[in-house]
């Protein structure tokens, strides 16, 4: 940003003001943040070993030295929901910020352009929403091979739909705006106007979307791993933790085993939805908290 | 509402634009299915010259094509066909390049203030966004041309870093004719700059825009539906109905001796407080018909009281019927 420090400061501390004044977001945002420090300093600060299996402990319940006990080859679980947190937030970050990025330059052409430009983005998307998701996803997955980064790929690449589509309808709307044809009367070149008057006035929607689209992403991240389809063990992520809980005496007699990484899941997806709403209120302009 | 009204400032009589036959077209196709289109005629075969440093009013009521007229004219909407010789070439037949230059020449105040600007730039980007496209400045020197012409329409240099959102609808007009002017330009179309604020604030953007224009020498193009402002800004006065221009002609003329039969339509609807006068009511009875399927030959004879049968099937030309004052109607 060349001249502009001014206008970032005040519409970004007005907006930030609002987001911290709506609790839920603000709660989830220091969950959130004391979550992220957690998976990477906790391994730093202690010594953790998610690998190894303790053969005097096999499934063993809490304990000092195991304090959430052990699973049913005597690896640590807080070692291991740790380790599992850094997978499981890793690739829900990152396949939305590539879901983001494929979607958002395609929605902003399919509304700026319309006509073919836009027919063609907008059919294409609609042929990959026809496909049931977690399908298709289980499908690339066993033709990629499934890994860490097969899984956060493909659940980005087929994320990009969701971006475009609301991209595109807020496009939809800005660019009828006066502002946008007075950009145009004062012959201000195409991808100026496309970045300047109309991205910056879509910012709401991406935002609210990423936010939304990094819980679902972690959730399917999960339900792959749970499915086998996901993570590989030995690695953790919070996903495959909870594949012990497909045997019956793990849910009903070892507890320990799957509610810590279960309950990570939960507060987490809770967390990120928080902050889409605070973010959801701060940016909209209707809203005055 | 105290407005200067000063028309001396019309020295020279050369014509800015000559526009012949101009019309455009908004094509509807009815459904997928149904490949039957039809074509909205919002602007259809307009004759006008707007003359070097007046101001021209365009009036008529909502719908007639006025805005979109001025559109077509800055090219912002893309003429369906005829010519804009502007200053002697057809602007309709620049390249793309001779257009961006040509639009420093060109611009344009909007309606509504609230839509104009941009939420997200500050009033000095806003303003000096037009320096930006057309003079590789520096950001110094485009600040000091931002302050100098915000302060020329009344807005302190104190305020460069604030938001649209910060300021009242006679303010961001402001801003919008700060934009419209850093760039010395000499045609403005000013597409009804005043409708959307308080009567109050009418009077001094009005002003304002009369000042300016003797200052800089602007030629205007001014468009509305409210016949009191047309008749304080406007040198002569252009009344559209339908997509065309029924008359044409000097403002005091046209409020005192108006011929075509719509315009003494118009002129008996503007409210005389004096309950004492009695005037002729209901001269323009019923709605303005559809674009998208005008009536056969005047455009006028479904509201017409001097319909007669040549109406119905011949369109009148836009002749002139005394010096300096032209009318479309058969009845003239």
């Amino acid at each position: 940003m060349d001249n502009n420090g001014g206008k970032d400061e005040s519409y970004f501390l007005d907006a930030l003001r609002k987001f911290l004044n709506h609790k839920p977001a603000f709660a989830g945002v220091c969950v959130l943040i004391l979550e992220i420090l957690c998976v990477v300093l906790l391994p730093i600060i202690l010594t953790l070993d998610p690998y190894t299996s303790n053969p005097a402990a096999f499934g063993a319940a809490p304990a000092p030295g195991h304090f959430l006990g052990t699973d049913s080859i005597g690896r640590d679980i807080f070692a291991r929901v740790v380790y599992g947190g850094r997978t499981s937030l890793l690739v829900g970050l990152l396949s939305t910020l590539i879901a983001m990025c494929l979607g958002t330059p395609l929605g902003l052409l399919a509304g700026y352009y319309r006509g073919w430009v836009e027919a063609g983005i907008m059919r294409l998307a609609d042929i990959f929403m026809s496909f049931p998701s977690m399908v298709l996803i289980l499908v690339m997955v066993a033709v990629v091979g499934p890994s860490v980064w097969s899984v956060t790929i493909i659940i980005g690449v087929l994320g990009w739909t969701q971006f475009a589509r609301l991209i595109h309808g807020s496009v939809l709307s800005v660019r009828e705006k006066e502002y946008v044809e007075s950009a145009r009367a004062i012959g201000t070149p195409d991808f100026v106007i496309m970045i300047k008057y109309v991205l910056a006035n879509c910012f709401a929607p991406i935002l609210i979307a990423a936010t939304f689209m990094t819980a679902n992403a972690i959730i399917l991240e999960s339900s792959l791993s749970f499915l086998g389809m996901g993570v590989q063990p030995p690695q953790a992520s919070w996903g495959n933790l909870l594949f012990d809980a497909q045997s019956l005496t793990v849910l009903s007699r070892r507890p320990w085993q799957w509610v810590p990484p279960g309950f990570m899941l939960v507060l987490t997806v809770l967390s990120i939805n928080f902050i889409g709403d605070g973010v959801r209120s701060a940016l909209d302009p209707k809203i005055r908290l | 509402m105290i407005v200067i009204s000063d028309n001396s400032y019309v020295h020279d009589n050369a014509n800015l634009f000559e526009i012949r036959n101009l019309r455009k077209h908004f094509i509807s196709r009815r459904s997928i299915l149904n490949f039957k289109s039809g074509a909205v005629k919002a602007v259809d075969g307009v004759n006008l010259t707007i003359r070097k440093g007046e101001t021209l009013g365009l009036v008529g009521e909502s719908g007639c094509g006025k805005s979109t007229l001025g559109r077509v004219i800055l090219r912002l909407l893309t003429a369906s066909g005829g010519t804009i010789m502007y200053n002697g070439r057809n602007l309709l037949e620049f390249d793309k390049k001779t257009m961006l230059e040509a639009r420093k020449h060109l611009q344009i105040v909007f309606q509504d203030p609230y839509g104009s600007l941009n939420p997200r730039m500050s009033v000095e980007e806003l303003v000096g966004a037009p320096m930006k496209v057309f003079e590789k400045s520096g950001k110094i020197q485009r600040r000091e041309a931002v302050k100098n012409i915000l302060e020329e329409v009344g807005i302190g240099a104190h305020q460069l870093r604030r938001f649209p959102h910060e300021f009242s609808g006679g303010q961001r007009q402001r801003i919008g004719i700060a934009r419209a002017l850093i760039l010395n330009p000499e045609f403005v179309v000013c597409d009804e700059p005043v409708s959307a604020l308080d009567v109050s604030v009418r009077a001094q953007v009005l002003n304002l825009l009369r000042e300016l224009q003797r200052k800089k020498g602007l030629t205007y193009l001014f468009i509305s539906h409210d016949l009191s402002v047309i008749k304080h800004i406007s040198d002569r006065i252009a009344v559209m109905y339908l997509g065309k221009i029924v008359e044409l002609c000097g403002r005091d003329k046209l409020y005192e001796s108006p011929l075509h039969p719509y315009t003494k339509g118009l002129m008996a609807a503007i409210p005389i407080p004096d309950t004492n006068i009695k005037r002729q009511r209901a001269v323009l009875l019923g709605d303005i018909p559809s674009a998208f399927n005008p009536p056969s030959g005047c455009n006028f004879h479904t509201r017409c009281q001097l319909c007669t049968e040549i109406c119905k099937n011949e369109e009148p030309a836009l002749r002139e019927v005394e010096p300096n004052h032209m009318v479309a109607c058969h009845m003239v």
